[in-house]
């Protein structure tokens, strides 16, 4: 029978590893395509996914079972990705010839077209997602936290103000930012359904 | 509804956060307003777009190193451990099956061969004309 999450957490807190192990599995493809979606590199998502369930499982004794454990979780999550996005932004200084590590192999860099300078031919995808992911880094770190846990984890405003230790209607107002920002961004490829 | 009221709640709406009369009002008058109706299918749009940037899948071994970094060995329960102890016992159960039943296969047969040897092996093989052979009918016969 599957066990919750609240009681797998509790048998976590106990050093109980086959259960760590449980809730790793359960939870480590969100968690990884999230940071991911943070930081555009695999090897770096890699990295952070593993961090934050290390802090899953020295803090499991502070979960409290009124909380719910995604919400907890990704409370973690967006910590690290915030403080990976501060650490980043001080070491800025890294060549712009680098390449790029995603789960596709290395890419490299490429710099956006000034607005509104489409190529007559269809861009490829990647390139679009290279675009999308450029939009989404250029977001303030809240606006950008918000929109990867609605669109892309399906939270609700209620679930992500409880992620965010804010109100619902903060929740709102950041979405509505960060759309505008995004709509701006990315005006020339948006196609307006 | 003014076009502010609805444009400002127009993200809860296509998240599908709006219940009841106010999701209702604003459905009403995007029917109704080719502006705020543009402006939603923008909003649409960008959702579209951000929907192209793929999922990872974690690497297999990430579980091991968690909990390597955790500083933790891994709790297993007594049945794991025999089983893990005891990974290679099915093959080498079947290697000592194989070994038994071909060495009783074997035997079978060299006592089998040394029947039938007994019975053709005798003295008279080694004639130049053995008994029954058709040599011996040949010569017999030139004999007679």
């Amino acid at each position: 029978m599957r066990r919750s999450d609240v009681e797998l957490m509790a048998d976590v807190a106990t050093g109980d590893t086959r259960a760590f192990r449980e809730i790793v599995e359960r939870y480590q493809r969100q968690v990884m395509s999230t940071v991911y979606r943070f930081t555009g590199d695999y090897y770096e998502a890699e990295d952070l996914t593993q961090e934050v369930f290390i802090r899953v499982f020295k803090a499991a004794k502070r979960y409290k079972c009124k909380a719910k454990f995604k919400t907890w979780l990704f409370r973690i999550v967006i910590n690290l990705c915030l403080n990976y996005r501060r650490d980043r932004a001080k070491r800025r200084s890294e060549s712009l010839d680098a390449p790029v590590v995603t789960n596709e192999g290395e890419v490299m860099r490429e710099v956006s077209a000034p607005d509104g300078d489409i190529p007559d031919v269809a861009l490829e995808e990647r390139e679009i997602r290279e675009r999308v992911r450029d939009a989404i880094d250029s977001l303030p770190g809240n606006q950008r936290v918000a929109v990867i846990l609605q669109r892309f984890e399906e939270m609700s405003y209620k679930e992500i103000a409880d992620a965010l230790e804010t109100s619902v209607s903060a929740v709102e107002s950041l979405l509505f930012r960060a759309r505008r920002n995004l709509r701006e961004k990315l005006a020339p490829y948006v196609y307006v359904r | 509804m003014k076009c502010r009221e609805v444009r400002d709640r127009l993200s809860a709406f296509a998240d599908g956060e709006l219940e009841g009369d106010e999701r209702k009002a604003i459905a009403s008058h995007l029917e109704h307003c080719d502006s705020c109706s543009h402006e939603y299918g923008e909003l649409l749009g960008v959702a579209d777009l951000l929907s192209s940037l793929e999922t990872v899948e974690p690497p297999p071994y990430l579980w091991q190193r968690v909990i390597q970094r955790v500083g933790k060995p891994e709790r297993t329960t007594l049945w794991e451990r025999v089983a893990h102890k005891f990974v290679y016992a099915p093959v080498a159960a079947a290697i000592l099956i194989g070994v038994f039943v071909g060495n009783h296969l074997g035997e079978t047969m060299v006592r089998t061969f040394t029947v039938e040897d007994t019975e053709t092996l005798t003295l008279s093989s080694l004639d130049d004309c053995p008994p029954g052979s058709f040599s011996d009918v040949y010569f017999s016969a030139w004999e007679e």
